[in-house]
């Protein structure tokens, strides 16, 4: 019992700490990795997969690409 | 709702009506800025639980079984369906800007009272407004882009007239936040060699995402972090070193000719070397500061040391000029209601949006945020000796620039203060000066260090949170700049491209330097104009931001207010357009004395006279050494009233199109329900 609890009160930290990550990439304009592999996988399964960074290349140059409005 | 939850906001309703009665009916006695807090906070928590809650049922009829765009398109990339709480830190940090640190401050000449309550009236009615319809606007129609609507809803015409405005709002933008840069480091070797190591930080930082370990955006930023703290305590020993300090003094001209060749080059540099570490680095400090700003103000309780109202009310104050209406609601347009925050709900928010019940908290909650930032940095201006405030933010046009001619300039507008006082205050920040700081940012690291020493290592550790304060506001200001100047660039490179198609591929080599010299040209051209302005520069750059700004946001409430019309809605249109009315109102009457004002100190063609009358009787006025100048002066102004009246014309071009189109829509859904019938 004890140990379950201990397990769920470490998922909890866990994502938490996930979606902290998540939020600190997504203000620097970078999506989740994981989440863009796991769409490949499903919709494009033929496509090549870009390891993590060419995906944050590719978002670093489209960040600071045409119609990025960066408010004042 | 139960009965308990109503007693709840019965009590926060006479919490915020408290407050708000004392810091209105104060007279004569300080009090605690706590009280700003406490109104500011119950009036957001009643307008977000009620008036957003209305909207959105009522006007918006958010419908989370409709898909949205995130969840159609789902790339991967652009379109992903994103948590709530991590989507509200990237639209929070895409909104929160330097603005609404700068206007608060400025606003402050008036005293507290006026700048607070257009702070929370404007944003509940009309900011919030704003960026929440236009957010649901976008997610509506599949993320498309302010510009993208406006075009197909008012037509070819409003769009181009719209892509204008926002250029032209672009190129003041930058050229007002690099004059509030300038006039912060200029003769400040501390400021200058601190805010000049963050290049070679970012630098390093890119090098290290790039090569080292690809993509630690994390690592980098802890790294960056460090470092950045490093040179913000090596730039004590730089101030006190004979030559480095020598090396690091700088004139407002030279630091304006530096500003202007770095915009340059880091926005035609590779995004990763320079740009992007250095943006990365400045969004975590940016979030950081203000959060450590808030707890600063809750736990230290300053007390406001500023009037509700001072007498400049009627429009003789020294930081800027103007009366109260319609300069004050132009002075604060972020953190009221700020028309790039339209551009920003029409941008990458809305393509994550997951579902429709997001946008309130997206849209409302997050301008709401924004305001509070606002009332912050109103706080923290207020909360100096007024004496002090005056000192940093008068030009020294009119207050000499010894701490004696300052004392006794200001001692007569009202507010007594030695000499002593003045040099004790410089002494304290770690500056040789504090007179003519003006711009906005050096008062706001002279607040944020009373309240941040007050909080954390005391009086000793002033100096270093004042430079911090400015590290921070020229991190974030700079990574505009760049960032800014790209995106113009991307702009001009549009309007070039439908002359010659080869110059606005944006892979040429040749359109992006003509481009990017375009750009750095005309803000250049401006910030130039404004550091070697003898009233300051901010008294004429500011407000043309600020009806820049607000004319932009006129321009998204119009398409808001055609939309819900089209929507059927007509009988709420109240919602969108008494703030667009508002808005017309202070922009056109702002921009009609901006331009045909007879004080010379408010009308751009009346200060040109001054000049042109002295010229044709052979005289010379200062700043003007020789005939050349007087006719650049003269010149300048009339470019500043050319383009306040562009953007006058812009927005009464918009607003008319717009008043076409909401006309036919109501037109045909009446006749569709008379057939009904």
């Amino acid at each position: 019992m004890k140990n379950l609890k201990n397990e769920a009160s470490r998922s909890v930290l866990s994502l938490l700490f996930g979606r902290m990550q998540q939020t600190a990439r997504l203000m620097c304009g970078l999506p989740d990795y994981d989440a863009y592999v796991a769409h490949l996988r499903n919709r494009h399964p033929g496509q090549p997969v870009p390891s993590y960074e060419m995906f944050f290349r590719d978002r670093q140059e489209a960040r600071y690409g045409r119609g990025m409005a960066r408010c004042c | 709702m139960t009965l308990a939850q109503k007693g709840l906001w019965f009590g926060v309703s006479i919490a915020g009506a408290a407050a708000m009665a004392i810091l209105a009916l104060n007279r004569g006695e300080t009090i605690s800025a706590m009280w700003m807090v406490v109104a500011s906070v119950c009036i957001f928590m009643l307008a977000y639980r009620f008036y957003s809650s209305f909207i959105a049922t009522k006007i918006m009829a958010l419908d989370n079984t409709r898909i949205t765009p995130a969840v159609r398109i789902n790339d991967g990339l652009d379109y992903v369906p994103t948590n709530n709480f991590v989507l509200f830190g990237h639209h929070f940090a895409a909104i929160a800007g330097a603005g609404p640190l700068i206007g608060p401050v400025l606003a402050a000449q008036m005293g507290y009272l006026p700048g607070l309550i257009w702070i929370l009236v404007g944003a509940v009615l009309a900011g919030c407004v704003q960026d929440m319809v236009v957010l649901f606007l976008s997610t509506r129609r599949g993320g498309d882009s302010l510009g993208k609507m406006i075009r197909n809803e008012l037509g070819r015409e409003a769009g181009t007239v719209a892509l204008i405005g926002v250029l032209a709002i672009m190129i003041i933008l930058l050229a007002v936040l690099g004059l509030v840069i300038v006039k912060a480091l200029a003769e400040s070797p501390w400021g200058t060699f601190t805010v000049a190591m963050t290049i070679p930080i970012a630098v390093l930082m890119g090098v290290y995402m790039r090569f080292i370990r690809p993509g630690k955006i994390g690592e980098a930023s802890v790294i960056g972090l460090v470092l950045l703290l490093l040179a913000l305590l090596g730039g004590a020993s730089v101030a006190q070193h004979p030559t480095l300090s020598v090396l690091f003094t700088l004139t407002g001209t030279q630091l304006a000719w530096c500003l202007i060749v770095y915009g340059f080059i880091a926005s035609v540099l590779p995004v990763w070397l320079v740009l992007a570490p250095r943006d990365y680095l400045s969004t975590f400090l940016k979030v950081g500061t203000i959060l450590l700003l808030a707890i600063g103000i809750v736990f230290t309780m300053p007390e406001l040391h500023m009037p509700a109202l001072t007498r400049f009310i009627d429009g003789t104050g020294p930081v800027w000029a103007g009366s109260l209406f319609p300069f004050l609601f132009i002075t604060i347009a972020c953190g009221a209601v700020s028309g790039f925050h339209a551009l920003i709900a029409s941008g990458t928010t809305p393509k994550m949006i997951e579902k429709e019940s997001d946008i309130r908290p997206l849209g409302y909650g997050a301008m709401i945020v924004e305001s509070f930032v606002a009332v912050m940095a109103l706080a923290a201006a207020c909360i100096l000796d007024p004496a002090v405030y005056f000192a940093l933010n008068s030009p020294a046009a009119l207050i000499g620039t010894s701490v004696e001619s300052a004392a006794t300039a200001i001692s007569q507008l009202g507010f007594v203060v030695t000499p002593e006082t003045l040099s004790q205050m410089a002494a304290d920040v770690g500056e040789s000066t504090i007179l003519s700081r003006t711009g906005g940012a050096p008062t706001l690291a002279v607040g944020m260090a009373h309240i941040l020493s007050e909080f954390v290592g005391g009086k000793a550790m002033m100096a270093i949170w004042y430079h911090f304060a400015i590290l921070f506001e020229a991190l974030f200001i700079l990574t505009t700049l760049d960032a800014g100047t790209r995106v113009a660039r991307f702009m001009i490179q549009d309007l070039l491209g439908s002359v010659s198609p080869a110059l606005g591929r944006t892979t040429s080599l040749a359109g992006n330097l003509l481009a990017t010299t375009l750009c750095v040209a005309g803000w250049g051209y401006f910030l130039y104009q404004g550091v070697i302005d003898p009233l300051g520069g901010i008294n004429t750059l500011w407000p043309l931001f600020g009806i820049s700004n607000q004319m932009l946001a006129a321009i998204a409430l119009t398409l808001c207010t055609v939309l819900i019309v089209k929507m059927g809605h007509a009988r709420h249109v109240w919602v969108p357009l008494v703030p667009l009315a508002w808005l017309l109102i202070c922009t056109l009457t702002a921009a009609g004395q901006k331009l045909w004002h007879p004080d010379p100190k408010i009308g751009f063609l009346a200060h040109a006279n001054v000049f042109s009358t002295a010229l044709a009787e052979g005289r010379l006025i200062a700043p003007a050494k020789s005939i050349a100048q007087m006719e650049q002066l003269i010149f300048n102004d009339r470019i500043d009233a050319a383009l306040c009246a562009l953007f006058a014309v812009v927005v009464i071009a918009v607003a008319g199109f717009g008043l076409r189109t909401a006309l036919r829509a109501h037109g045909s859904i009446g006749q569709e329900q008379v057939a009904r019938a």
